[in-house]
């Protein structure tokens, strides 16, 4: 037997069963990098719900919605440069669209526009 | 070895072959449900593809690409020969399964590439991260792809088996047994 033979068909048995065994094993116990990324969601989402460093969704909504009554169309929470921001579009009853952005911290009102 | 016999796959397109069987079966099952194996399996298809296609080129006689690629004329005379009970017999692979291999081999890599793509856009990980970002209709459509490529795969797969059996019975031989221990008779 030829020494390219052996060479291809260890490197083929080898990463084959390494592959395969890891990720067996991986499956059961280990978290994924998908089950991680779901797992910082959740927690960004339990911190949206629950009284923490940042004010709840709700609140954030309450006060939206004292400027401009109406429909929630989005909401996102990002990082911004100085901190956590909350940014709420909201449809009032005249049918325009506003996007107002407040610091997740405090809930003071950062910006107010109306979109096209 | 049995007097009347002859080494035909040599010990690497044996591992290669039942290598794969194994990883494209639970790549495909685990497709979906679960994620660590789904992908180490899919990577061992992706490996064993590139090793496989090295060793159509540096590999023994019938492991050679030019062992087994044909015209498409001979290939097409082969099938209507084989539908007639009269086709040859080829010691390594006939132009039919040739054919098949290259087609295999080919659809194995589309699924594979458009696997990790997509991986890489939806979870921003494995070798394509970069591609995190990417518009949602470019990871729909490599979704697509993936599945369609993967399920075609099977329907190849079952083409194949059906190639395997039909030939055996012609030439009354056993090439799973073959495709074990590498012989066939001479």
């Amino acid at each position: 037997m030829n020494i390219r033979i052996i060479v291809f068909s260890a490197i083929a048995l080898a990463g084959t069963t390494g592959l395969l065994v890891t990720g067996l094993s991986g499956t059961g116990s280990e978290h994924s990098e998908h089950d991680e990324h779901e797992a910082r969601e959740n927690r960004v989402v339990r911190s949206l719900a629950e009284p923490g460093d940042i004010l709840s969704l709700e609140q954030i909504l309450q006060n939206a919605r004292q400027l401009h009554a109406g429909r929630a169309l989005e909401t996102e929470l990002e990082e911004g440069d100085d901190g956590m921001v909350y940014e709420v579009e909201i449809l009032d009853a005249n049918g325009e669209v506003w996007e107002m952005k407040f610091d997740a911290r405090t809930g003071e009102l950062l910006k107010e526009e109306q979109e096209e | 070895m049995e007097q009347n016999e002859v080494r035909v796959w040599d010990p690497f397109v044996r591992i290669f072959h039942w290598s794969l069987v194994l990883s494209f079966t639970l790549a495909y099952l685990s497709g979906e449900e679960l994620e660590a194996l789904h992908n180490n399996a899919g990577y061992a298809v992706l490996g064993l593809v590139l090793l496989r296609v090295a060793w159509g080129f540096v590999g023994s006689q019938h492991a050679r690409f030019r062992d087994f690629i044909y015209p498409r004329t001979v290939i097409k005379g082969f099938l209507q020969d084989t539908f007639r009970q009269r086709a040859r017999r080829y010691l390594g692979h006939n132009p039919a399964g040739g054919a098949m291999i290259i087609v295999m081999l080919l659809s194995l890599v589309i699924t594979t590439l458009t696997g990790i793509a997509y991986y890489g856009m939806e979870d921003s990980a494995g070798p394509l991260a970069m591609l995190a970002g990417s518009p949602e209709w470019s990871k729909e459509m490599l979704e697509e792809l993936h599945e369609f490529f993967a399920n075609l795969m099977v329907l190849l797969v079952f083409i194949h088996i059906i190639g395997v059996i039909v030939e055996g019975r012609l030439h009354h031989e056993n090439l799973v047994r073959s495709m074990l221990n590498g012989r066939k008779r001479a």
